[in-house]
């Protein structure tokens, strides 16, 4: 536990060179600017991005990817409060009470409170994630094969169910992923997949056009053909600073929505969505009174903006000590690791030291930095949602097409990127979520491989994977969720058929 | 009582049951092996068959449960975005940065039905010259500017 802290503390004077402090302050001001921009996420913004890192230090890029995502955060909720219009999903509950804050002339104190409840989160939230980084990155030396493979079984098992619209198009999108993944030539036998030929998918597909053709390509399409009404508050904002009565109100709120954030973070499929809804539904059970949530609570926009700030956080220790991305900005953040040549895992820790701990310890910096940004200069990032659509999604694109083509310096990318922009938009129209498709695409060459080593160490006896226990329980609980999904499935059909 | 509930249903499962059947056809010829030695058909095999079952199912569903109706596909911005970036992705290389730039903002702005020339065309100079100074000049990304000749 102490060795944790000094650890910690060694982190810290990694955080605080001064090229390192710059990239932390870079990647909270674009997260800041994504957040406040709706249209604009941080899978797509870091998959841009990427490219460009390539030319840093390892530390100094995961640092700023690290900023851009959990700066989001702060980001979103600016928009959420202001003009009722989430900037990122994650501040989807905030505009119920944030923005209703706003209309009664308190736009001030809500801002003040999602900022400060987000410092709040984020700093105990490093205290966590030293303390949990150490066990289960020991937890992590048990494993084997089998156990890697249970594990990212559990994973995609629970980003099939986080995700919104039916399971059987999630499923769908995941065994595309894994499809998809396998594209190239194949490691163990060097045999041609799928590639019809071409040489240009020898390699397989690379993940950051894919990502910026689903997730900014399929988006901006899609805002162009259903433009959305984007009215932002006139009149003053007012003091920022929250008055005795809301700190009173907001601290046990926030606390709540910290605990429950970073818990929910470090779930496989689980972060600041997930963490942000449970907090505001746990808020609302506890109030004494319920109905006056919607209306501008202050709990209702406290808890929520320190769950998603922490669960964003503690989201990258599944990443860092077991190598497994929970969600799709974390395969993004794997990918970039890849990148720089440091393979994300339980290694991480004991040959990258300086890494592992310089990227917490950067996060403490970052939330500090980043009330500043977003509080003493809203009038900036007001300004900013006030720029039309069409002047900032020929941007996107512009700055997509440079990064695509810069990751081979090859225009097939950018092909990539086109043709699944048009898949994307029909999976949206489909109502089907792209997020378990790219998160199934990372962990798809993984998945393979543990599973040929699982098979090939228990010689050919599949169950290997129910006779360890550590596997046994992973997938145990994968079987309990997909269960535990089907039955309120029926229940729902069953109640309807009863009211029909 | 109408016999097909969830058109958007029909057309998704219909694609995954084609998709399945497709990629089937590429993996048809790789050796399968056994589960001790998989052979590198064997995973795209299984995939292929329950991407195939997915799609059976919502299929299936499009007859019991009702669902979504199908909307029109916007034709305009479909269009604009992914010609754009078509015209881009086959312009840089022979063509340069400073000609395929400008065209790709120009035909994606066309995606918006308020796009002024004017405006367009200011858009396409400053994110030209953008793109020029800070990746191709300060970051040295390896983009080619001009025609290669």
């Amino acid at each position: 536990m102490m060795d944790s802290f000094s650890n910690l503390f060694n982190g810290l004077s990694v955080a605080l060179q001064v090229q390192n402090i710059l990239y932390c302050f870079g990647g909270a001001l674009i997260g800041t600017l994504i957040g406040v921009l709706p249209g604009l996420g941080p899978v797509a913004t870091i998959a841009i991005l990427l490219p460009v890192t390539f030319y840093l230090p390892p530390v100094a890029a995961l640092v700023m990817l690290a900023g851009i995502y959990y700066g989001a955060q702060y980001g979103g909720s600016t928009t959420a409060i202001l003009v009722n219009l989430p900037g990122e999903s994650s501040s989807i509950v905030t505009c119920l009470d944030g923005y209703q804050m706003a209309r009664s002339g308190r736009a001030g104190p809500a801002l003040g409170i999602a900022a400060l409840s987000s410092l709040y989160a984020g700093v105990i939230t490093v205290f966590v994630m030293t303390i949990f980084a150490t066990g289960l990155s020991e937890m992590a030396m048990h494993f084997g094969a089998a156990e890697y493979f249970s594990l990212m079984v559990l994973g995609l098992v629970a980003a099939v169910i986080m995700a919104q619209g039916s399971v059987i198009s999630a499923l769908a999108m995941v065994f595309l992923g894994l499809l998809l993944s396998l594209i190239g030539t194949d490691v163990s036998s060097g045999v041609q997949r799928m590639t019809f030929g071409m040489f240009d998918l020898s390699d397989g597909i690379d993940f950051v056009p894919l990502a910026m053709g689903l997730f900014a390509v399929a988006e901006i399409i899609k805002n162009l053909a259903e433009p959305e009404d984007r009215i932002v508050l006139k009149g003053k904002i007012g003091r920022l600073l929250p008055n005795w009565d809301d700190v009173r109100r907001s601290a046990p709120a926030a606390t709540r929505g910290t605990i429950l954030g970073s818990f929910l973070g470090l779930l496989p499929g689980g972060g600041p969505t997930l963490g942000s809804f449970a907090a505001y539904t746990l808020e609302k059970r506890l109030s004494k009174t319920p109905e006056k949530f919607g209306t501008g609570m202050v709990e209702g926009v406290a808890g929520p903006e320190a769950a998603n700030n922490s669960s964003a956080q503690t989201s990258f220790i599944p990443l860092l000590t077991l190598g497994i991305p929970s969600n799709p900005t974390m395969a993004m953040m794997a990918g970039a690791m890849l990148i720089h040549g440091i393979q994300p895992g339980p290694d991480v820790m004991t040959k990258n030291p300086d890494i592992f701990w310089g990227l917490i310890a950067s996060m403490l910096l970052g939330n500090v930095m980043l009330v500043i940004i977003n509080l003493p200069l809203i009038g900036v990032w007001v300004s900013l949602l006030k720029i039309p659509y069409r002047l900032f999604y020929p941007a996107i694109l512009v700055f997509c097409c440079i990064g695509a083509y810069s990751v081979n310096s090859n225009p097939f990318d950018i092909v990539v990127m086109i043709v699944f922009g048009f898949v994307g938009y029909a999976f949206m129209k489909w109502k089907a979520e792209p997020a378990p498709l790219i998160l199934a695409f990372i962990l798809g060459p993984l998945i393979e491989e543990y599973f040929r080593r699982a098979m090939l160490l228990s010689q050919g006896n599949p169950t290997t994977f129910i006779s360890r226990p550590i596997s046994f329980s992973l997938l145990l609980v994968s079987a309990a969720l997909i269960g535990f999904t089907l039955l309120s499935f029926f229940r729902r059909m069953q109640r309807k058929e009863a009211s029909a | 009582m109408r016999i097909l509930k969830s058109p958007n249903d029909l057309v998704f499962g219909i694609v995954l049951i084609v998709a399945a059947a497709f990629f089937y056809w590429a993996i048809a010829d790789l050796r399968v092996g056994t589960s001790l030695r998989m052979g590198p058909g064997y995973m795209p095999l299984v995939l292929c068959g329950l991407i195939g079952v997915t799609g059976l199912v919502l299929f299936g569903r499009a007859f019991t449960f009702p669902g979504e109706a199908l909307s029109q596909w916007p034709l305009r911005p479909m269009v604009c975005v992914l010609g754009g970036l078509i015209v881009f992705a086959l312009l840089l290389e022979p063509a340069g940065l400073l000609i395929a730039m400008p065209l790709l903002v120009i035909i994606v702005s066309f995606g918006e039905r308020q796009a002024r020339l004017v405006e367009v065309a200011m858009l396409a100079a400053a994110l030209t010259l953008f793109s020029t100074g800070v990746f191709v000049s300060a970051l040295r990304l390896p983009i080619p500017l001009l025609p290669q000749g």
